[in-house]
């Protein structure tokens, strides 16, 4: 039976090579993923596990802040824990970010997405941990510093040399640099850039005189270090915790893992989509495989072979093509698993280098996944099969196959349909706490949705080819108007055809609603919120750790061309929230701090109350107030990383288009975060300033300050959109990809189509039709059915869209906008394309000998 | 005489060397314009592969045909499509109609792909004349084997070609169906002035047309004009012989 299955396989090898893309390109996301990530955070590990050498017992900030500067401490600490009996050296630790070292073009050193950290780095090599010295050692006097070898040579910098750092608090400050470092074998960790100073210097850069982080502490020889962690935590202070060094190690370890995590889940969604769309591939190519065979099917039943026989061949040939396409998918994966190192690479983000590790698990998964997906596929096609009467052997394969009814279709449809849809809604509004748990029952949701609107489709094949195929008709007139026809024809092969286009292009329709409506939200409020000329804001937009200081509003407020401005700081801040049943909750936002002036600048409004509060109030938008359960003079339970625990009073409800989530005046902002960073200002010129001469002479006053830009209002804004088209860019460049294999799916489709209308080609060749007119033919009927795929993808995706965004209108997701042009472009492109899949098809119909097709023996 | 086809030494040859089967030998013959001609012989006498390569479906390995005065040797696949689509109507065996198309359509269909509409009064003519008047919104599966002949017969006529081939156009119907769509066919050569070429093996069918040319061993061997059945069996039984 196995060479009854191999046999045949060749036979139709071409086919099933096109069918097995699709699990080869699933199989190697899925491998890829698996190879890069075993690769890396085998390599991290090998650094944790040398960070903390020679150090004993580590004092850390236990902040509950995911999103903080972390806390510091006074530098008495030190002292305190080296006072504990049993510590033989005790080591303060101290870094912050948002320094950014400048190169010596004047450019910012450094991609926008990784943290820029200053830290202290002491004069003994035995606490230096990873950290090594490439070249010359650490700084000895406030006027040095050292940097990471990677930040040295992207600066252009040389021991020696003058190295100017900006930072959030301090400004600019020039050093003499007299070391650079690696860690381990890396250049960089992760494309963070590294400023090292003394430890009077790092205070000074990150502006917290006087403190310390941590302490890196070694124990004496003999002392049991559980013991000596107990000891030295009963010194610490609030917010310190002591533990040992491994354990530290081995919770970076994890969390590197996490931050990788995260990466791969990414890829990991993508390698679950192509596979998705391949299911209906091989379902629709075994599909097409045995109505090619019947006859061929039919005599071996006629000769003797039993059903289960004939469903064991198709299964067999399955699992063969399966397991094919997962070792090549293997195979391709772990070249995907260089070029992804490769392009982080380019992103100057070093890896560790060291060999590809391809665990076991990868190799099973790979296998399991691959031949499972393609066996469970054809399932349904190997059961027709086996169906096949022997007597079919004496008939003609039909051309139309019977008219069964649609109802059965409709409600089983409609029912899954609606299971789709509660799944998905319970799980966008939140059902279930679990963020993990509602996120599963969103994707469940969207998968049963898209099967359901698989079973579905089939029922508007017939209208639908008949409205996507008008155009058609019109230009190309009887063989326009023959495919219009013809793609209605088999509605249920139609609607599997399409419905793997369908997955790619809802997922594309869904990125790009989801990208528009977000650039539409801030359009709206830059628009109507808004009433100022120029912004003044880190180069990196997203960079949110690139605060700067406020003398930039100073300086900038001086200005004659300038009447105003008004500065934005942005921040975090836990609400602990107390439930009836005493259960005590903890939620970290972000907050954010206005100046006195706010309410020229910006589309504010008190409801009720104020809408500046004082220095120990808030004020809150009137949605999130209303599900917070929220009134004025409630008084709010808050935790701040720099001042710990204290609470807030409600002082206000407001709205407008820029109100959004807690807003704390700038008073109170400083107080509590003890942070006097700008995230954000915003710039009112005086009367008969032009925006272009304001912005000269802006320009001209942070000239020194490259981590900063202004901008008009306007090119914000296109900023803002440009990023945004950007990810969306990444993201359809990938869903672009399965939109390419499920086209595969039209070759298979069309390639059938033209097998089981020989004769009626013939027919119509012999009463006239040329052949450019049955190429078009052809050609067009694939247009009709992947435009009708793409069709219900938008559809769809508009759809999934919408209850994406409906639950976050509160959050200030006020727009929804559909992007007709680039959705309208998406459904165009596929139909064309479409063309060039079924080339292959046309010219067979094309070229199909008159005389053959109508001889009737 | 008119001639609306003819052929002049034609030879088919198929395959090639030691395999090499010639399936018309030298044949000449001339189809007159406004009559009905039946060419007979026995299977494997040549005679479908005479009316392909008259009709333009297939090309001779050597002499030339004709339709009218066009050398069929001398167009492109393009030119020899629009000539079937504009000069030529066809009623095959079986399998004549798109069966996505209903009746009139299906009988349009060349007038469609050719982008022109049909003569109303003239397609009007045809279908009453062929009794399809209440079936032209059927699909080809809701009509009977005599109705869906018929539906190709008006195909063949609507678009006023110069030359009709048929091939066994009743070869799949019973006796009465047949002589039924025969007579129609006869009736359109006697008074709506068609000319039409059958090529069947059914002595009775050949008893409609005006004249018989018989066939055997791919060459011409005789003629008959009107035939009647009795007088085409005794010929055909000397023919085996």
């Amino acid at each position: 039976m196995l060479k009854a299955a191999i046999k045949s396989l060749l036979h139709h090898k071409t086919r099933l090579a096109l069918t097995g893309l699709s699990i080869v390109l699933g199989v190697a996301f899925i491998s890829g993923t698996f190879i890069y990530t075993d690769t890396t955070s085998s390599a991290f590990d090998g650094i944790f596990d040398t960070a903390f050498e020679g150090v004993d017992v580590v004092v850390t900030t236990d902040s509950p802040f995911s999103f903080g500067q972390g806390v510091y401490f006074d530098e008495g600490l030190v002292a305190d824990v080296a006072a504990v009996p049993g510590v033989s050296s005790a080591t303060a630790t101290l870094q912050g970010f948002g320094v950014s070292i400048i190169g010596k073009d004047g450019e910012v050193v450094g991609a926008s997405g990784p943290p820029k950290f200053a830290a202290y780095i002491p004069k003994d090599p035995a606490v230096w941990g990873p950290v090594t010295f490439r070249q010359g050692g650490p700084p000895t006097s406030p006027t040095e510093g050292a940097m990471d070898v990677s930040s040295a040579e992207v600066g252009g910098y040389q021991i020696g040399d003058t190295f100017a750092v900006v930072s959030s608090t301090g400004g600019r400050l020039e050093y003499t640099l007299v070391g650079t470092t690696g860690f381990g074998e890396l250049d960089n960790l992760g494309g963070a850039t590294f400023a090292l100073f003394d430890l009077p210097t790092t205070q000074m850069v990150i502006g917290q005189p006087g403190k310390v982080d941590g302490v890196q502490v070694q124990a004496m020889a003999g002392t049991d270090i559980d013991t000596l962690v107990a000891d030295i935590q009963a010194v610490l202070p609030e917010g310190a915790i002591a533990q040992s060094a491994q354990s530290v190690a081995e919770d970076q370890a994890a969390e590197i893992q996490e931050g990788l995590g995260f990466f791969s889940t990414f890829l990991l969604v993508f390698a679950f989509v192509a596979l998705f769309v391949g299911t209906f591939i091989i379902y629709n190519t075994f599909r097409i495989v045995v109505v090619q065979r019947l006859r061929e099917l039919a005599l071996m039943r006629a000769i003797g072979s039993t059903r289960s026989q004939t469903l064991r061949v198709v299964l067999l040939e399955a699992a063969i093509v399966g397991l094919l396409a997962s070792a090549l998918g293997i195979v391709v994966g772990i070249g995907l698993a260089v070029l992804l190192r490769a392009a982080l690479e380019g992103f100057g983000i070093a890896l560790p280098s060291g060999s590809l590790v391809l665990a076991p698990r990868t190799v099973i998964v790979g296998f399991v996944v691959g031949i499972g997906v393609t066996v469970l596929s054809s399932i349904v096609p190997a059961v027709q099969a086996s169906r096949v009467p022997p007597v079919a052997a004496m008939n003609e394969a039909s051309a139309t196959p019977p008219r069964r009814s649609f109802t059965i279709r409709a409600v089983a449809g409609t029912i899954v349909t609606l299971i789709g849809i509660g799944l998905l809604m319970s799980g966008l509004l939140g059902a279930v706490d679990d963020t993990t748990a509602s996120l599963s029952l969103i994707g469940f949701g969207a998968v049963v949705i898209i099967l359901g609107a698989y079973i579905l489709s089939a029922l508007f094949v017939i209208p639908a080819s008949q409205i996507i195929g008008a155009p058609f008709a019109w230009i190309f007139g009887a063989s326009g108007r023959l495919a219009q026809r013809n793609a209605g024809r088999d509605p249920r092969r139609v609607s599997a055809t399409s419905a793997a286009i369908m997955v790619g292009i809802a997922l594309i329709a869904l990125v790009s609603v989801l990208a528009a409506s977000i650039s539409g939200t801030i359009d709206d409020v830059l628009d109507t919120g808004v009433d100022a000329e120029l912004t003044v804001l880190p180069t990196n937009t997203f960079d949110f750790s690139a605060g700067f200081s406020p003398t930039v509003a100073e300086d900038v407020g001086a200005l004659p061309e300038v009447s105003s401005t008004s500065q934005i700081q942005q921040g975090p801040m836990i609400i602990v929230t107390t439930e009836e049943d005493g259960l005590v909750g903890e939620e970290e936002t972000f907050i954010t701090g206005v100046s006195d002036n706010a309410l020229e600048f910006f589309d504010v409004f008190a409801v009720e109350g104020i809408a500046i509060p004082s220095e120990d109030g808030l004020v809150v938008d009137i949605d999130s107030a209303e599900d917070r359960g929220w009134t004025v003079g409630t008084v709010v339970d808050v935790i701040f990383e720099a001042t710990g625990p204290g609470t807030l009073t409600v002082e206000g409800l407001v709205d407008g288009s820029f109100a959004d989530g807690i807003t704390l005046s700038r008073d109170g902002f400083v107080k509590n975060l003890e942070s006097e960073a700008d995230a954000q200002v915003f710039v009112q010129l005086a009367d008969g300033v032009s925006e272009e001469e304001g912005k000269t002479a802006v320009q001209a006053v942070i000239a020194d300050t490259p981590t900063i830009d202004v901008k008009t209002l306007d090119e914000f804004q296109s900023d803002i959109s440009g990023q945004i088209n950007q990810i969306l860019g990444l993201f359809t460049g990938l869903l672009a990809l399965t939109v390419i294999i499920a086209l595969i799916g039209v070759t298979n489709t069309m390639t059938l189509a033209v097998y089981e209308r020989t004769r009626e080609i013939g027919l119509l060749r012999a009463v006239g039709l040329d052949r450019r007119q049955t190429r078009g033919m052809i050609l067009t009927e694939a247009s009709i059915i992947a435009g009708f795929g793409a069709t219900l993808g938008v559809i769809l995706g508009i759809g999934f869209a919408w209850a994406v965004l409906v639950p976050l209108r509160d959050e200030g997701f006020t727009a929804f906008v559909i992007p007709v042009v680039s959705l309208v472009f998406w459904v165009l492109a596929t139909s064309l394309f479409a063309v060039i899949f079924a080339i292959w098809p046309a010219r067979r119909a094309a070229r199909l000998n008159v005389l053959e097709a109508i001889s009737y023996e | 005489m008119n001639s609306a086809a003819r052929i002049e030494s034609g030879t088919k040859v198929y395959g090639q060397d030691d395999m090499a089967v010639t399936a018309l030998n030298e044949v000449t013959a001339e189809f007159e314009e406004g009559k009905f001609t039946a060419i007979m012989g026995p299977s494997g006498s040549g005679k479908s592969t005479l009316l392909h390569c008259i009709a333009g479906l297939d090309t001779l390995t050597s002499g030339t045909a004709y339709i009218g005065d066009v050398d069929l040797g001398s167009l492109k696949d393009r030119d020899l499509t629009i000539l079937r689509r504009e000069q030529v109507g066809f009623v095959f065996q079986a399998f004549n109609l798109v069966p996505t198309l209903d009746a009139e359509e299906n009988i349009v269909l060349p007038l469609t792909i050719a982008g022109t509409k049909p003569d109303e009064d003239w397609f009007n003519e045809v279908v009453g004349t062929l009794g399809l008047d209440d079936r032209l919104d059927h699909r080809p599966s809701e009509l009977s084997g005599g109705q869906q002949q018929r539906v190709a017969a008006a195909r063949a006529l609507v678009s006023k070609p110069k030359i009709i081939f048929a091939d066994e156009p009743s070869g799949n119907l019973d006796s009465k169906s047949g002589a039924e769509l025969l007579g129609f066919m006869k009736n359109a050569v006697d008074n709506l002035g068609q000319t039409i070429v059958m090529v069947t093996h059914d002595a009775v069918a050949a008893s409609h047309a005006n004249r018989i040319v018989f066939l055997d061993d791919g060459k011409t061997v005789d003629e008959m004009l009107d035939p009647t059945a009795e007088g085409v069996l005794d010929r055909l039984k000397v023919l085996g012989d």
